[in-house]
């Protein structure tokens, strides 16, 4: 294989589990890969089959069918022992740490070499380097039940780290952390990114985590891949109804239905209305949209709640609006917004009174 | 001053004696319990890693195993003794004295601490081992390094337990013939109404457990983080 195989490449992965309550497909057509250096976030809610995916990388779960390129390297037939080999040259984080228990941190983190029978020296050299990375020498000799969640976290980075691979596999490495831990331990990956080249697989199922630090993305949704790309390209242009629900988080969804609850529609809606979710993609978040649909289509429009998120550098804006007037003038105007590349999606369809008397008699 | 001779009259004089059965029943005690301590830990790492999820998966023989365990465990002591005798004569030649016993008492607590031994290094997280086979670490190793090592104080409490079970045992087993403290306390205490003798026992088997109880609780202790 050339120089420019991806580093990591999954393709048409599928795996079945067969138990006594029945079949569960939890993967289904998986397709996705890596190229060196990228963060690629895989999210999904429970059971949506992130931990059966990234398990399949490093082949500790077998896949029924298709195929696994490490370095454009097929290991999918590979034997047990040819397979520990390549384990070796990826790393894995777990949500729950997995330190071992009785030995201390700097024994966690050798544990590795130890078993690749390296010299005392070397040992102690690439520990140490590690125990800097990640900020830990202090606690060289600590046990990991004296370290606080976010440390043993860094703890077991470093450990997946002592043998240089070229893959770090992070099976929801945040979730039991608290949000500034969190930060801390995606601002460690990030650094590790930037400094190192690590490509990062990162399995999760906040959004927040994903926006904060990759680059690309794969939706799963029942063992399938609902959709992917760069980041940019999902988050600006979500089309699976999964991914949109997902993002709802990030957009602050709840906050409008709150609105929508607690608002007397009446006194913004006249004539035929709508609630609308604008998304701004790059530099049209700057553009004075609002101002220019009221005068050209003659309806009112009320702000609701916005916000703008920095996507890979790039602004995206996320507005919720009341839009009402004319009928027809409505529905030219949210035509004009889709024609200048905005996303658009109608909440909830409003009549006001009158309309509705009608409709009652 | 405490006049022995007048509360510990048999004692007093059969002092020897005591000690005599005292060494044998430690004789007994040493010699089953690092055989079936042996054996236990084994059977206990051969049911774990066997177990569905287990690092050497085999359901079916797993299965068998332990029926064939729970099966050894519901027998009283006492009767495996007696259902023992012939196999007993056939390994050892005979299946009286202290070499009678150690047999019997091997093949009673086996079983037992087998089960204890499961249970320690059930104790052991599955995402610990998930994380070696991750690393590429072998099978062997992470056996050695990873499941024995982690539950060391579970198993340190577990090989207490077993102890002293076979303390008990060899009361039992000397009863029937072994010897040790069990027979002395029946052949005198009991059959010849020396109560002294039977208070006497009955406390050094006390201490005996107790001393193995408060060392095991010890090191278990130290080795915990
Ligand atoms: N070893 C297994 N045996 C049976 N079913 C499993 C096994 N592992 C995972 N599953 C099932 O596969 C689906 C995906 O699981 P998983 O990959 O753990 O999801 P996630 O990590 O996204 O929560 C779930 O329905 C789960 O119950
Ligand atoms: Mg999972």
């Amino acid at each position: 294989m050339g120089e420019s195989a991806p580093v990591m490449e999954l393709k048409n992965l599928y795996k079945t589990f067969r138990t006594k309550a029945g079949t569960i497909e939890a993967l289904k057509n998986i397709s996705i890969s890596a190229e060196t250096g990228d963060i690629l976030g895989i999210i999904g809610v429970s059971g949506a089959g992130k931990s059966t995916l990234v398990r399949s990388i490093n082949m500790l779960e077998r896949p029924d069918s298709g195929e696994v390129y490490i370095s454009g390297n097929n290991i999918t037939a590979l034997s047990e022992k040819n397979l520990m080999e390549i384990r070796q040259k990826i790393g894995m984080i777990f949500q729950h740490f997995n330190l071992l228990k009785s030995k201390t941190v700097y024994e966690n983190i050798a544990f590795p070499l130890r078993y690749l029978r390296k010299s005392r020296s070397e040992i102690s050299r690439k520990v140490g380097a590690m125990l800097e990375i990640v900020d830990l020498t202090d606690k060289a000799h600590s046990y990991p039940s004296q370290l606080s969640g976010g440390q043993k976290q860094r703890v077991a980075i470093a450990r997946a780290l002592v043998t240089e691979p070229a893959i770090l596999l992070s099976d929801e490495a945040t979730s039991a952390l608290d949000p500034q831990t969190t930060d801390s331990i995606l601002g460690l990956l990030e650094k590790l990114n930037g400094e190192f080249g690590l490509t990062v697989v990162l399995i999760t199922h906040e959004m927040d985590v994903v926006k904060k630090i990759c680059n690309k993305v794969a939706v799963l949704d029942r063992g399938e891949v609902a959709e992917q790309g760069t980041l940019w390209e999902v988050f600006s242009n979500p089309v699976s109804d999964i991914t949109k629900k997902m993002l709802s988080g990030l957009f602050k969804l709840d906050n409008i239905h709150y609105i929508l609850k607690n608002i007397n529609v009446d006194e913004i809606i006249r004539g035929w209305g709508a609630i609308v979710h604008l998304l701004f993609r790059g530099e049209k978040a700057n553009n004075a949209y609002i101002a220019h649909l009221v005068r050209k289509f003659g309806i009112e429009v009320s702000i609701l709640y916005g916000n703008i998120e920095i996507i890979q550098t790039f602004p995206l804006g996320s507005l919720f609006i009341a839009i009402s007037g004319d009928r027809e003038q409505v529905g030219k105007a949210l035509d004009f917004l889709r024609s200048e590349d905005v996303g658009v999606t109608i909440l909830k369809e409003l009549h006001d009174r009158e309309e509705r008397r009608e409709e009652y008699f | 001053m405490i006049r022995w001779a007048e509360y510990f009259p048999n004692v007093v004089e059969m002092w020897q004696d005591l000690l005599k059965s005292l060494g044998e029943t430690l004789v007994m005690v040493g010699i089953s319990g690092a055989l079936s301590m042996f054996l236990g830990v084994l059977l206990g790492i051969v049911l774990v890693v066997s177990a569905e999820g287990g690092l050497y998966e085999n359901k079916g023989f797993n299965s068998v195993t332990g029926k064939l365990i729970n099966v050894f465990r519901s027998i009283p002591f006492v009767i495996l003794i007696a259902l023992m005798v012939p196999f007993t004569r056939l390994v050892v030649g005979t299946s009286i004295g202290l070499r009678g016993a150690i047999l019997p008492m091997v093949v009673g607590i086996v079983p037992f601490i087998s089960r204890v031994m499961e249970q320690a290094l059930c104790e052991v997280d599955k995402g610990v081992i998930e994380a070696a086979r991750a690393m590429g670490i072998s099978k062997p190793y992470i056996v050695v390094h990873i499941l024995i090592q982690e539950s060391l104080p579970g198993i340190v409490r577990a090989v207490v337990i077993s102890f002293i079970s076979l303390i008990g045992f060899s009361a039992m087993a000397g009863a029937v013939g072994g010897g040790g403290l069990g027979s002395f306390a029946i052949r005198y205490g009991y059959a010849r109404y020396m109560l002294d003798i039977t208070v006497v026992t009955v406390l050094i088997l006390l201490l005996m457990v107790n001393v193995l109880q408060g060392l095991g609780n010890f090191i278990a202790k130290k080795m915990t983080h």
